[in-house]
């Protein structure tokens, strides 16, 4: 019996990653972003008290589509090899979860109805792709662009340019300016301290 | 005997104005006749406005390059920019190519922002991550007026 259970677990693991085989970047951006618009959209989360479970949902999606060992190491660039590998996983794991806090926020409370338009991909190289987007706000045209990468037969997004400024980019500079007189653990520290200084605001919002 | 002493004496330092007068030449017209040392980087943008020809090239704000020459893909209507850099300078292929402004209204200049990838660029290679020029006043008009 214990063995057909690990058999059933492991054809899971298995497949699970392969089903995305063949999907076009541009669809594996997709899917992720109509489903946090769907979400956002449905009238069942406009209940104040289940803001929480809608953005619990919201992050579940988005945390699928963002390939974060890679945003990590591009962020802290030729840092990454002062990290021992407790560090980079620790620093991977606070670094998605700003990005959560920084964000997941902003999208929820500012949604206005916006509509994203897909404009189209274009293949980079082997295993980078670009793919343009529009967010169309209050009759503002917002363009953004998702850097995408392949890995393991699963597009996921690495990077994002937002009217031509990325967001790796922004990253790099300050964690290369705070590992310029910081040591990696307390950079871990301080990431720490800003995500629970977010949690704090958002704790005494509600 | 005496004459012929002087004239080879005239004739050397002529050849000598000669020489020096063909190496400025080629200091100051930026020619590059002997072995280069630079390798060449290219870089797609969708925009460059105000980039020239022989802007400078920068990493942590020290000149490690110029713009080598400048064209349009006529396919995408991007721009695609050729950098030379100087041998000795390693770039990875994680590495952000910006375009920027010196000052509020200065000239503009490519800054790199290093990578640390272990794949490195050689000369011939694209650098992929790049961020076109901000232009202030498109965004300003847009975010204030609203766009159509």
């Amino acid at each position: 019996m214990k063995k057909q259970i690990m058999y059933v677990l492991f054809a899971l693991i298995v497949t699970i990653p392969c089903s995305a085989k063949g999907i076009e970047p541009l669809d594996a951006l997709k899917g992720p972003v109509d489903q946090v618009l769907d979400i956002l959209n449905d009238p069942h989360y406009q209940d104040a008290a289940l803001k929480d479970a809608q953005r619990e949902k919201i992050w579940e999606t988005t945390r699928q589509a963002f390939d974060f060992e890679i945003m990590a190491k591009l962020a802290l660039a030729r840092n990454w090899k002062k990290f021992a590998v407790q560090q980079r996983k620790e620093f991977t794991g606070l670094f998605a979860e700003l990005l959560e806090s920084t964000y997941v926020d902003k999208i929820q409370g500012g949604y206005e109805e916006e509509k994203v338009l897909y404009l189209g991909q274009k293949m980079v190289s082997d295993s980078k792709a670009r793919v343009t987007t529009k967010i169309l706000r209050n009759g503002v045209d917002i363009p953004i662009v998702y850097s995408m990468l392949n890995r393991n037969d699963v597009w996921r997004i690495y990077d994002i340019k937002i009217e031509g400024v990325s967001l790796i980019k922004n990253y790099r500079t300050q964690f290369g300016h705070i590992l310029a007189k910081d040591s990696p653990d307390q950079l871990i520290e301080r990431l720490k301290q800003k995500i629970e200084l977010q949690e704090k605001k958002r704790t005494k919002k509600d | 005997m005496n004459r012929s002493l002087v004239e080879t004496a005239v004739g050397i330092f002529v050849l000598m104005g000669i020489i020096c007068v063909g190496y400025l030449t080629v200091k100051l017209g930026k020619m590059e006749l002997f072995g280069d040392d630079h390798y060449s980087v290219s870089a797609q943008f969708q925009s460059i406005s105000g980039l020239n020809n022989g802007a400078s090239v920068e990493m942590a704000g020290v000149q490690i390059g110029k713009v080598g020459s400048i064209s349009l893909d006529k396919e995408e209507m991007v721009a695609v920019v050729k950098m030379k850099i100087q041998k000795g300078v390693v770039l990875t292929d994680d590495v952000i190519a910006s375009i920027k402004t010196a000052g509020l209204i200065g000239d503009k200049y490519i800054k790199l922002t290093p990578g640390g990838s272990d794949e490195i660029l050689n000369s011939g290679d694209a650098i992929i991550e790049t961020e076109s020029a901000v232009d202030l006043e498109e965004l300003i008009s847009k975010y204030v007026f609203g766009g159509v």
